[in-house]
């Protein structure tokens, strides 16, 4: 499988496109299959992948036959939306392992993604990362002093936790903005530049033809 | 149109008994055999799949004029050497707070929102945009809500919850609510609009003809249980940091409009 992050966000986008618009649970299963076993899920892991598209396609299924009207294809439908869904988690389960943040910022600024939505994206990463920090040392503090012992100093704690959370947030903004204008560039212009010419230029318009035209194809002609 | 034959949606419209009395058996039913598995699930968000491909290129479409405002919004920021970088932030705390699942039964998980604080502290377009941002780094980063799902969810959580809060609270603080009680209404409005809306948009996906008021039903006897509690601890929290912020940070308070600066 080719490293270039430009065709592994157009093939996760094809798989997706065609497991939603196939009316079959079929090919549905196959992509499951492939994106697992890509993922290498096994244990614990792969139970959680598909316990949730199980019970939805059986929630589904149930649904479709307790109606007033009982639908004839009720199991039918449930496998189909068992299918689509273990599928598609299979799929975004694929592309969280093999698309990091970078790469994943430079083929939406490649895809001509809207430039606000790549900087933002940019820079909502970077300050998770150091928000996530700053709540745990606050979080250590309150528990280290009973902070969530009984129900109401709980949610005062909490309350205190997303106040100090937001506090420091304020002031990482304001030097982060400090830090920005000082560089002089918005992050997404920092992005590591893709390799011209990669591989991806053909397989990436025929992986996006295949989803669309499936789309055209099957899209509309079941409804569920 | 042919002699029996009724507009698609007609039996879904009309309230006849039948449907009401089977809807009555049927939703606790549904209910209680999805509360028999204990799934361990994604998200509150959908997941992907679970949305037929018209319905989510629907949302999509519903969405695009909002987030075309809130790009707006982001271009004119540019003037504001602050305005970004308090957008990021945001997007990251709602990242944060939405990121912490408790599992639910029918593939889904309860979570904060944390966009009802975000429209407090930013107003409805930014936070439309914080919420945006977290929920496209959800989808490719963590697995939580689906990629063909982006645009049902950020029709519940970002959409539908910061116009919510950002209208509650400005008419509770027109009212001359206090601020911890504006901010604690907002934020329960925002929690409801979204949970309502993900309800809405996950019965019309799963419904089968005819069945949409069942499924509405038992999907929402499933929300609910555990929705609301956390909805009224989101609340409470978001109250106690509205405040926490009036008391302790009174020039940031007044930067953004929380309180005069003398206090909340």
């Amino acid at each position: 499988m080719s490293r270039d992050p430009r065709l592994r966000l157009a093939l996760g986008l094809a798989a997706l496109a065609l497991v939603a618009a196939v009316p079959h649970p079929g090919p549905a299963l196959a992509v499951a299959a492939v994106a697992l076993a890509s993922v290498g899920a096994r244990g614990g892991r792969l139970g959680r992948l598909v316990l949730a598209p199980v019970l939805l396609g059986a929630v589904t299924a149930s649904a479709a036959a307790l109606a007033p009207r009982a639908a004839p294809d009720a199991t039918a439908r449930g496998l189909l939306v068992a299918a689509r869904v273990l599928a598609g988690g299979a799929v975004g389960a694929w592309l969280c392992a093999t698309l990091p943040l970078p790469a994943l910022l430079c083929a939406l600024a490649w895809a001509r993604c809207p430039r606000p939505l790549v900087e933002l994206l940019a820079l909502a990463a970077r300050q998770a990362a150091s928000l996530s920090a700053a709540a745990a040392s606050v979080r250590d503090a309150q528990r280290a002093r009973l902070g969530y012992a009984g129900l109401g100093r709980a949610i005062d704690s909490a309350g205190q936790l997303a106040g100090a959370v937001t506090s420091r947030a304020m002031d990482r903004a304001a030097a982060l903005a400090d830090t920005v204008a000082v560089r002089g560039e918005p992050p997404v212009d920092a992005l590591p530049p893709l390799a011209a010419g990669a591989a991806g230029g053909a397989a990436l318009v025929s992986a996006i033809a295949i989803a669309l035209v499936a789309c055209a194809l099957f899209g509309g002609g079941r409804p569920w | 149109m042919p002699q029996g034959c009724r507009p698609a949606g007609a039996e879904i419209a009309r309230w006849d008994p039948d449907i009401r009395t089977v809807s009555r058996r049927a939703a606790p039913a549904l209910a209680a055999a999805a509360l028999a598995w204990p799934a361990s699930a994604r998200a509150m968000h959908l997941a992907d799949g679970v949305l037929p491909p018209a319905q989510a290129v629907l949302w999509f479409c519903a969405c695009a004029p909002f987030v075309a405002a809130a790009f707006a919004a982001w271009r004119r920021a540019g003037d504001d050497r602050l305005a970004r970088p308090l957008i990021a932030t945001a997007a990251a705390l709602v990242l944060a707070l939405s990121s912490v699942e408790i599992p639910l039964p029918l593939g889904t998980s309860a979570h904060a929102c944390g966009v009802g604080l975000a429209a407090i502290l930013l107003g409805a377009r930014r936070a439309i945009l914080a919420a945006l941002a977290a929920v496209v780094l959800q989808a490719f980063l963590l697995g939580h809500g689906g990629v063909t799902a982006i645009g049902a969810d950020l029709a519940s959580m970002g959409i539908a919850g910061a116009l919510a809060a950002h209208a509650a609270f400005r008419g509770l603080r027109a009212a001359r609510l206090p601020l911890a009680l504006a901010a604690a209404a907002s934020a329960l409005a925002a929690s409801v609009a979204t949970y309502a809306l993900a309800s809405l948009q996950l019965a019309l996906a799963l419904s089968a003809p005819g069945a949409f008021r069942t499924t509405l039903l038992g999907v929402a006897a499933t929300y609910a249980p555990a929705e609301l509690p956390m909805a009224a601890l989101e609340a409470a929290a978001t109250a106690a940091a509205v405040a926490f912020l009036a008391r302790r940070r009174p020039d940031l308070a007044a930067d953004l409009g929380l309180a005069p600066a003398g206090g909340p």
